[in-house]
């Protein structure tokens, strides 16, 4: 008996001992010097999420530096803490309060994929603190939650430019609509409906198919059947491209007009040319050369230094840094005044696009329009379509 | 294995809740989330451990049920109004009927079967919260659930909610207590331990097994629920099969059968990611093999170290006498 | 009409053969070994990539690229019984799950770091060919995949049928302490299990490959399917794979077709849902050991 007593008390004391040396571990890991300005990012660096996290990793670090390079901000120097976010809501949250209340930053980046930002959007409105964002589902900005601002177009943005790019660009009548289950392609291929039926053409179907699947033969064929002429596609990378695959090998020759996931470098390379004869895609932005020499020295200098090319998924937050660089300057590190300058952008020309905040707090309004190059996997670009 | 009358140590657990109380003001602002999100866990796998520990029904729907009571309330406090106050104690017995409704098929699989009938529950529940989007909002989730609040005194910072989760987890403790010293708790484990000796009447071993089930789904109903106020947006993401795996890991790790088992599990399982955040993407590669390690060598759980060093020093206390 | 209904039943086909490949593997080793191994998903992405490394990034030509990455599938399958299954193989059942669904995120991890979040797409020995069959515009691949999908089973069977070393295999399925009585090597019979489980599953992962990408989170969404299939088929039945993994991929198809491609995954799982209820032992309810 007297052997067994100590065992609950052992336990009890372990779970307690264990509890305080995990609490005691980690505090103080983040601080910022004096001297510097410290905003946090909240980047999936890790995890399947990582190749475009990667890129918005790289666009702010070179943001970072090169502001650095130019006297820093507000007289002091930036310094971009960063946090992975992974694949997950409830570790993106974790790793906001992380940021927030270790760091106490008078500004954030916030992560590129909307669920993980509506999961922070609460904390968000607790914590006071302004932020940009690049997901871009609608049910965020629908929110008009004062302190968040969007970067990059959001979804019923693209699913305007798919749908009139295939009506009044491509001058189609019978739509086809092939959309991936979630909260990207539903409302995407619900908007798109509306857009294109009020352009005087007609959708012929609309068919969805779950993330994870890898075979969408069956949604396919009975948009072909029921007399498509044109797809808009909805998709992510992989998934775009297997569709993309599956639509030469059964032989649907109809023009595509695909969203922007497909056209980053690494979708594109899983697409052989000929399967990218008919494609149009659209992309946040048009990020070539042949711009400007910002936008040259810009895709120069990263490709110099991180070896890949940029894509305007990431650079967007490039052009973020540097309208939060301007607006340091101007009103320092004070959240409120900050919010304010945000909400007042108007005309900031960046790398990506052109920032104006508007009420619900998106900054970009408009997208490009690609074609691809006959032979070759590359983008030509045909127009902009805004908002 | 498992816990008899023991008064003192009923004492003592009583008086670390209690020394608890205090922990708040020595924790960051940011920890005290994660304490928050392990009290959470520890209410559903305190629950878990009455279907599998006890009655030895290996489920993989915890996840589920913990995603059916943290819609409940995000429903009925949402589109529907209700205070959080009425809304959880509504998605306790919600989550309560549905482990019932779905635990009189299924629980007359045994074994692997059982395993895999829960796994389809849970990933029928995630497609349903995916697909459903007018009533559970698809992958955009439930945003906009209120915080509890009592008269003009909002529970909404993480330091003020984690008395009311503290309060949650005691008195779930306590009852859990109670039950598994009443003659249900003792049917049971009578029924993981000799099915065929009660299947005498096999009608009353179907209904202990209901009984079981519907306990541990009622504990995670509690466990989303709180968690739903606490992050005030829900989506089918943290309540997806992985989770359920990540709560009979805990159940396990901690020491199945137990009740501070369950606690220790959940508390060390929520702080070890935090704990390993250096090792950046290498970590899911290390908690992996570290539970496989703790599977093959302390197949009682974490909780077995602690009589194991406990015997230890007590051999060598004796035998320096 | 005719000819979306050959193309969906062809594209059904092809995606069944691999879910019945994967639930094969599952039923060998639970037949044999009594394991439910949840990393089995994670070994189809393993057999998939190690082609991308010998097919892709060695450049190799197809034929010693698959047997390469086959032979490392083999001792995989040797690895993984020496260093998850003889520790656990005593332990409770959900032990062994748990630990089996560790090992499947240490596998997805490793491979997350080893060949990184971007997807591959694997040359197929067929090139990008196309056949016309009544109609219906098929890729030469997907028939690939249908027929050694089939060839594979088939050789299976015979060998669990009708060689001597099925027989003791079958007889350590059976009764392992009958079987170690009558002189067999129970640890052999293992062995030789978690071969034939790599094997099953690196083919499967060669065959994706080409037709659906290789990206290292490929394995969960084919083995849950694979996991439907055999409980519709029947979970310790050869024929039952085969028959549970051409209904799945049917179902998925025609499912999309014809009722809702919204909806089709649910239906799936509700069907099997609805098997492990009224029928838990699917549709060919007996024993691989049985069968003698």
């Amino acid at each position: 008996m007297q052997s067994k007593r100590g065992f609950g008390r052992r336990k009890a004391i372990a779970g307690a001992a264990a509890a305080t040396a995990g609490i005691t571990i980690w505090s103080q890991r983040l601080s910022a010097q004096s001297g510097e300005i410290a905003v946090g990012a909240m980047v999936p660096v890790t995890g399947p999420f990582n190749v475009s996290g990667q890129q918005y990793h790289f666009s702010l670090q070179m943001a970072q530096d090169e502001i650095n390079a130019k006297g820093g901000v507000a007289g002091k120097k930036l310094k971009i803490v960063f946090e992975d976010v992974k694949d997950s809501n409830s570790v993106a949250v974790n790793a906001y309060l992380k940021v927030v209340r270790d760091l106490n930053p008078p500004f954030v980046f916030l992560s590129s994929y909307t669920t993980q930002n509506l999961a922070t959007e609460p904390e968000v409105t607790k914590a006071q603190i302004p932020c940009v964002y690049a997901g871009g589902g609608d049910a965020l900005h629908l929110k008009k939650n004062p302190w968040m601002f969007r970067i990059r177009p959001y979804d019923g943005l693209q699913a305007l430019a798919l749908a009139k790019h295939a009506t009044e660009g491509l001058g189609k009548k019978k739509i086809g609509i092939i959309y991936v289950q979630n909260d990207f392609g539903q409302p995407g291929a619900i908007s798109a409906d509306k857009v294109v039926k009020a352009a005087g053409a007609q959708v012929v179907g609309m068919e969805a198919y779950a993330f994870t699947d890898n075979d969408m033969s069956a949604q396919l064929q009975k948009l072909k059947n029921a007399g498509a002429d044109c797809l808009i596609c909805i998709s992510y990378g992989k998934d775009g491209a297997l569709i993309l695959k599956l639509l030469k090998e059964m032989n649907i020759d109809i023009p595509v007009v695909i969203s922007s996931g497909v056209m980053v470098p690494a979708a594109r390379n899983l697409i052989a040319p000929d399967e990218l004869a008919r494609v149009n895609g659209v992309m946040d932005a048009y990020l070539a050369a042949e711009r400007g020499p910002e936008v040259a020295a810009y895709i120069k200098t990263f490709k110099d230094r991180f070896k890949i090319e940029p894509d305007p998924f990431g650079s967007c937050y490039y052009d973020a840094a540097w309208i939060l660089k301007q607006t340091l300057d101007k009103v320092g590190p004070d959240r409120t005044k900050i919010r304010d300058e945000l909400k007042a952008v108007k005309g900031f020309k960046g790398v990506t696009n052109a920032f104006s905040t508007d009420a619900d707090g998106n900054m970009v309004h408009s997208l490009a329009v690609f074609s691809i190059k006959p032979g070759t996997r590359d983008p030509v670009f045909i127009r902009t379509i805004a908002s | 294995m498992i816990e008899r009358r023991f008064p003192r140590s009923l004492l003592i657990a009583g008086a670390v809740f209690l020394a608890a109380l205090v922990l708040p003001a020595f924790v960051s602002g940011y920890g005290i989330r994660i304490l928050n999100l392990a009290l959470i866990s520890a209410i559903a796998v305190i629950g878990l451990n009455f279907a599998f520990g006890y009655a030895g029904l290996i489920t993989l729907a915890q996840a589920g049920f913990v995603g059916c009571g943290a819609y409940i309330s995000a429903i009925l406090s949402t589109s529907m109004g209700l205070t959080p106050w009425l809304s959880i104690p509504a998605a306790v017995v919600g989550s309560g009927i549905i482990a019932v409704a779905i635990g009189l098929p299924m629980l007359r699989l045994k074994g692997h079967y059982l395993a895999l009938a829960t796994l389809g529950f849970n990933v029928s529940f995630v497609i349903v919260a995916t697909n459903w989007k007018t009533v559970m909002g698809g992958t955009d989730g439930i945003s906009g659930i209120p915080p509890l609040a009592l008269p003009g005194w909002p529970l909404a910072t993480d330091h003020r909610y984690f008395y009311v989760l503290w309060g949650a987890l005691a008195i779930a403790t306590w009852c859990a207590w109670r039950i598994r010293n009443s003659h249900i708790g003792l049917a049971m484990i009578a029924v993981r331990d000799d099915e065929i000796a009660t299947g005498a009447a096999s009608v009353g071993v179907t209904r202990i097994k209901i009984q079981a089930f519907a306990l541990s789904a009622i504990y995670a109903g509690l466990a989303g629920a709180l968690f739903a106020h606490m992050t005030n947006f829900v989506a089918p993401d943290d309540f997806a099969l992985s989770h359920s795996v990540i709560y009979l890991a805990m159940l396990i790790i901690g020491g199945e059968g137990s009740i501070l088992g369950a606690i220790a599990g959940a508390i060390i399982v929520t702080f070890m990611p935090e704990l390993m955040r250096d090792l950046g993407t290498a970590y899911l590669i290390v908690f992996g093999a570290l539970m496989l390690l703790i599977l093959i060598f302390l197949p009682k759980g974490l909780l077995s170290l602690v009589t194991i060093v406990g015997q230890r020093l007590k051999g060598r206390t004796t035998h320096a006498r | 009409m005719s000819q979306q209904f050959i193309q969906l039943v062809v594209s059904g086909l092809a995606v069944g053969s691999v879910y019945a490949l994967v639930g094969l593997a599952f039923i060998m080793v639970n037949e044999a070994t009594g394991v439910v191994n949840f990393a089995t998903g994670q070994m189809v992405t393993i057999g998939c990539f190690l082609a991308v490394t010998t097919g892709l990034q060695m450049n190799l030509p197809l034929a010693p690229a698959y047997v390469l990455a086959l032979a490392a599938m083999a001792l995989f399958g040797v690895a993984f019984y020496a260093i998850v299954f003889r520790p656990l193989q005593d332990r409770p059942v959900v032990t062994v799950i748990i630990g089996t669904v560790m090992i499947g995120i240490v596998i997805q991890n490793a491979a997350l770091i080893t060949w990184g979040s971007v997807p591959f797409r694997p040359r197929s020995p067929f090139g990008r060919q196309v056949i016309d069959v009544f109609g219906a515009a098929l890729s030469a691949h997907a028939l690939f995949v249908i027929v050694v999908s089939f060839l594979m089973i088939g050789l299976l069977y015979l060998f669990i049928y009708r060689t001597a070393i099925g027989a003791r295999m079958r007889a350590v399925a059976q009764d392992r302490d009958a079987a170690r009585l009558m002189g067999i090597s129970v640890d052999r019979m293992f062995v030789l299990t978690w071969i034939i489980a790599g094997l099953l599953t690196g083919a499967a992962g060669i065959l994706v490959g080409p037709m659906w990408f290789a990206d290292v989170n490929m394995g969960d969404p084919i083995a849950l399917k694979a996991f439907a299939a055999i409980i519709i088929g029947g979970f310790s039945s050869v024929p039952g794979a085969i028959v549970g993994g051409v209904l799945v991929g049917l179902a998925e198809m025609l499912g999309a077709a014809y009722i809702s491609s919204t909806y089709k995954d649910g239906l799936v799982f509700l069907v099997m849902i609805l098997f492990l209820l009224v029928r838990p032992e699917g549709i060919f309810g007996e024993r691989i050991g049985q069968r003698a």
